[in-house]
């Protein structure tokens, strides 16, 4: 078999507003809404063009906001580029075990967690 | 090639490239300093001390020293300066409640922000990869003022707790009751310390090491043990041993060449050695790394 993983569900609350954040503020590109199965239909969105993976945001009922998290190269940079387009996450940037991360909140309750992993064992030499 | 990045609060960063240079005596603000290659010789006052990519040094306001670079390959050097003002804030912000600081956010700190030991601290974890953000964007010459200002901010969170490790916790396993007798011993030590950090690839004796800390050779085996948990020549092996993972790694020099830039005598024993801490041998590390 020769398999990829392209299409990741994320259950969110209302997609729509969840598409137009990650356009908004995260540079994310909309593909398409799609039906992959009978009752499988969400929003399929991708951080570029070149890159096979992406997110199909599907609506998980009232009461069921999501949790995306997306990597980025420098938590400190991305968290200042948020802070002056206007964005104020609840939080300042936390160091955890996998790396700096932070986390913001929409409207709908879904969450954001920009997370820049970091390998601390290869640091130390 | 050298950058210097003022910022309105008077924070300063300086980033340079260089493999022959001298700074006759200078002073600055409060400023952490480090290399990411080759190293880079520092006088403060009759100390002579070494920064090598795995640490940085300390000094406070108003300390004078010089400075020298003479490397054969480019060393690339950082250091960050603290305006006063801005030190003092900070130390408030962690040192009071929420509720004074809500109750009175622009207070001026009224006692003196500590005098920070100046010694070598442990370059890793996040306050290296956040310097190398930093180093980052001075090459790129971005210009944001905030942003600058909000790695300064949380390096120096980080280095509060670099500082609490290597201070507060080690001056706590001293075996003395009384607190100034601890600061001295503590302080001593660090000297002792950083002349094994910045000397390890010569050979140096015990003797070498206490006539540096201005202590005894018995006083400082058994107060050198409390703070490191380990001894002055334990602590010179496993120096030399990081060295030597950080050359296989970062340089093309052979094993042989490696074992004598760090200070081993023999490369059956470095290689002994090696294989006893890191479970493979140095040509199996250069080729997985």
């Amino acid at each position: 078999m020769d398999l990829t993983l392209k299409y990741t569900p994320v259950q969110v609350k209302d997609p729509e507003s969840v598409k137009d954040f990650l356009l908004d503020f995260f540079g994310f590109i909309y593909w398409r809404k799609a039906f992959i199965t009978g009752n499988l239909e969400g929003i399929i969105v991708g951080l570029n063009v070149t890159d096979p993976h992406r997110m199909l945001l599907v609506n998980g009922g009232p009461g069921s906001a999501g949790t995306l998290i997306i990597n980025t190269d420098d938590c400190l940079k991305d968290y200042n580029e948020l802070l002056q387009k206007g964005i104020s996450p609840g939080q300042k940037p936390q160091y955890t075990a996998m790396g700096l991360a932070v986390t913001i909140e929409d409207a709908s309750g879904n969450k954001y967690v920009l997370l820049e992993e970091r390998e601390y064992e290869e640091n130390k030499s | 090639m050298r950058t210097v990045k003022i910022l309105q609060n008077q924070n300063r960063i300086f980033s340079e490239i260089s493999s022959d240079v001298s700074y006759p005596k200078q002073g600055s603000d409060f400023s952490m300093r480090m290399v990411f290659s080759g190293n880079e010789n520092y006088t403060i006052g009759t100390r002579n001390l070494k920064i090598y990519p795995d640490s940085f040094l300390v000094l406070n306001e108003g300390t004078s020293f010089s400075r020298r670079i003479y490397s054969d390959v480019p060393v690339h050097t950082l250091s960050v300066s603290f305006a006063p003002q801005f030190l003092k804030d900070f130390h408030r912000s962690q040192r009071s409640s929420d509720r004074t600081l809500l109750d009175d956010p622009f207070a001026t700190w009224q006692n003196d922000v500590p005098n920070f030991l100046e010694t070598l601290y442990p370059l890793s974890g996040d306050l290296k990869f956040n310097m190398l953000h930093l180093k980052k964007h001075i090459e790129n010459n971005v210009d944001n003022d905030m942003l600058y200002n909000e790695y300064m901010h949380h390096s120096l969170a980080l280095y509060y707790r670099v500082y609490n490790q290597e201070v507060v916790q080690k001056s706590k396993k001293l075996d003395f009751l009384n607190s100034q007798t601890k600061i001295e011993i503590l302080k001593r030590l660090a000297i002792a310390k950083d002349y094994i950090l910045s000397n390890y690839n010569r050979p140096i004796s015990l003797a070498d090491i206490s006539q540096q800390a201005c202590l005894s050779v018995n006083h400082l085996l058994r107060t050198f043990k409390q703070a490191f948990s380990c001894s002055p020549h334990q602590y010179l092996i496993k120096v030399r041993l990081q060295r030597a993972q950080y050359l296989l790694k970062n340089s093309t020099n052979s094993v042989n060449e490696i074992v004598d830039l760090v200070g081993f005598e023999c490369p059956s024993s470095f290689i002994r050695l090696f294989k006893g801490t890191y479970n493979m041998t140095p040509g199996n590390y250069r080729v997985a790394n």
